[in-house]
């Protein structure tokens, strides 16, 4: 059951029966769950429950503060043990960014400037994390919506870093790539070069919001083309690894999400 | 600057609305800054809204969302949980003149209970604090007609509208 492969879906309760239904045509072939969404002890794990005789699991979470000064919850590291031990998930990921300081939280994916002290405590943190969970766990690149002028780095060339220092994979999300290119000026092409095939575990999938002349990482929309564009670019150069779709607002019908998991499968085939 | 001054600096900016932090480009960074103040204000605010639906419409839009934007701004989420949030949010309002409801207090203890009750399924008990009893949940509603009183019937009309109703069991 522990096979990620293919195309996934992230899951949301509203398409709960049409995953379990037989007469579902199209079906991932796994399933991400978001684990803040379980950190209660209330009525949606028993829909997991049901999901997991059908479906292997990878659990994607918000709340660890992978880039906080805090140290890490230890109410949240309890609670993430037990799901995690409970739905043995192939692997678990988390943002590269930081989420609250001092115990106060902003619920939001927040920046930090690519500068050397940053890349240090980023592997510490990351150290530590591997240490605390002794199972994989893989890292996502966020959007963002500003530079910091102290950068001494680009982004891809700090998430590189990174993996190189901490063995640590990297969940791709190709629309937050997308996104920053747009908002920043980042050159995409930097990714393609320095993003290399045994450093991808998973990839992200999403659809984004314009706002004047920025993009919003908004996840409430269809895959955009240059975003499918940068998906195959990438499938091409590190291989087939495993995508997901990722709708998260103004979620649409189980058949709207069928389409966007075909397309994805169709570029597994390059049939596209 | 170390991690944890960029971000005490970086945390306030956004908390507070504030547009002083260098971030490029420097034309825009206002407006770039604002979309993670507003994201800041827009979580707390929806959630607020999610578990106090009935004290929102006592209130109205405005005034409510004129105190949930005071009440975050101050008190900023202390649990990675956001369901966890507002439970201080009852006693704010209850330390403010301007609020002139005596009952608003018991109703909003009342709402957020019901709201943990259902996030929290069984592990609710735990977080019921001596602060806010169960048992000692009820209405100072006036006192000659309660249930004929107009905020009596508001209150148990719109207490029909909450959802998802569920059974407490001791
Ligand atoms: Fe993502």
């Amino acid at each position: 059951m522990n096979s990620i492969s293919g195309v996934g879906l992230s899951y949301r309760s509203q398409h709960h029966k049409s995953l379990l239904s037989s007469s579902t045509q199209v079906k991932p072939n796994w399933l991400e769950l978001l684990t803040d969404n379980y950190l209660g002890y209330g009525l949606p794990n028993q829909n997991l429950r049901e999901l997991a005789l059908y479906y292997p699991f990878v659990f994607h979470g918000v709340g660890l503060n992978v880039m906080g000064s805090d140290p890490f919850d230890k109410k949240y590291i309890k609670r993430l043990k037990e799901l995690f031990s409970e739905f043995k998930p192939a692997w678990f990921s988390d943002h590269l960014c930081w989420t609250s300081i001092e115990g106060a939280q902003s619920h939001d994916l927040l920046p930090f400037p690519f500068q050397e002290n940053f890349l240090e405590h980023a592997v510490q943190r990351i150290h530590k994390i591997q240490d605390l969970f002794q199972m994989p766990f893989i890292i996502e690149n966020v959007s963002a919506y500003h530079e910091f002028p102290d950068s001494q780095m680009s982004e891809v060339q700090f998430l590189a870093e990174l993996c190189k220092k901490t063995s640590c994979k990297l969940l791709l999300d190709v629309n937050n790539i997308f996104v920053n290119v747009s908002n920043q000026g980042y050159d995409l092409e930097q990714y393609f070069e320095y993003i290399d095939t045994d450093m991808v575990a998973q990839i992200h999938l999403g659809g984004h919001a314009k706002e004047g002349k920025i993009l919003i990482d908004t996840h409430g929309s269809k895959v955009c083309d240059e975003v499918w564009e940068i998906f195959e670019r990438f499938i091409k150069k590190v291989g087939p690894v495993p995508a997901c779709i990722e709708w998260d607002n103004d979620i649409p019908d189980y058949d709207t999400l069928s389409g966007e998991m075909l397309i994805a499968a169709s570029y597994y085939r390059g049939d596209k | 600057m170390s991690v944890k001054d960029f971000q005490r600096k970086y945390f306030d900016c956004i908390r507070y609305g504030s547009k002083e932090f260098r971030v490029l480009p420097l034309e825009e960074a206002e407006s770039r800054l604002s979309i993670y103040s507003h994201q800041f204000l827009f979580n707390h605010y929806e959630i607020l809204q999610k578990i106090f639906p009935v004290t929102q419409k006592f209130l109205g839009s405005e005034n409510f969302r004129f105190f949930c934007k005071e009440y975050i701004e101050a008190f900023p989420n202390q649990s990675i949980d956001l369901h966890l949030y507002g439970q201080g949010f009852g006693g704010f309002l209850d330390a403010r003149d301007e609020v002139e409801y005596d009952f608003l207090r018991d109703l909003m203890d009342l709402e957020w209970n019901f709201h943990a009750a259902y996030y929290l399924g069984s592990d609710f008990k735990k977080i019921i604090t001596s602060e806010f009893p169960l048992y000692d949940l009820y209405f100072h509603i006036k006192e000659e007609s309660p249930l004929e009183s107009p905020e009596a019937q508001s209150v148990m009309i719109c207490l029909k509208e909450l959802k998802p109703v569920i059974e407490l069991s001791s």
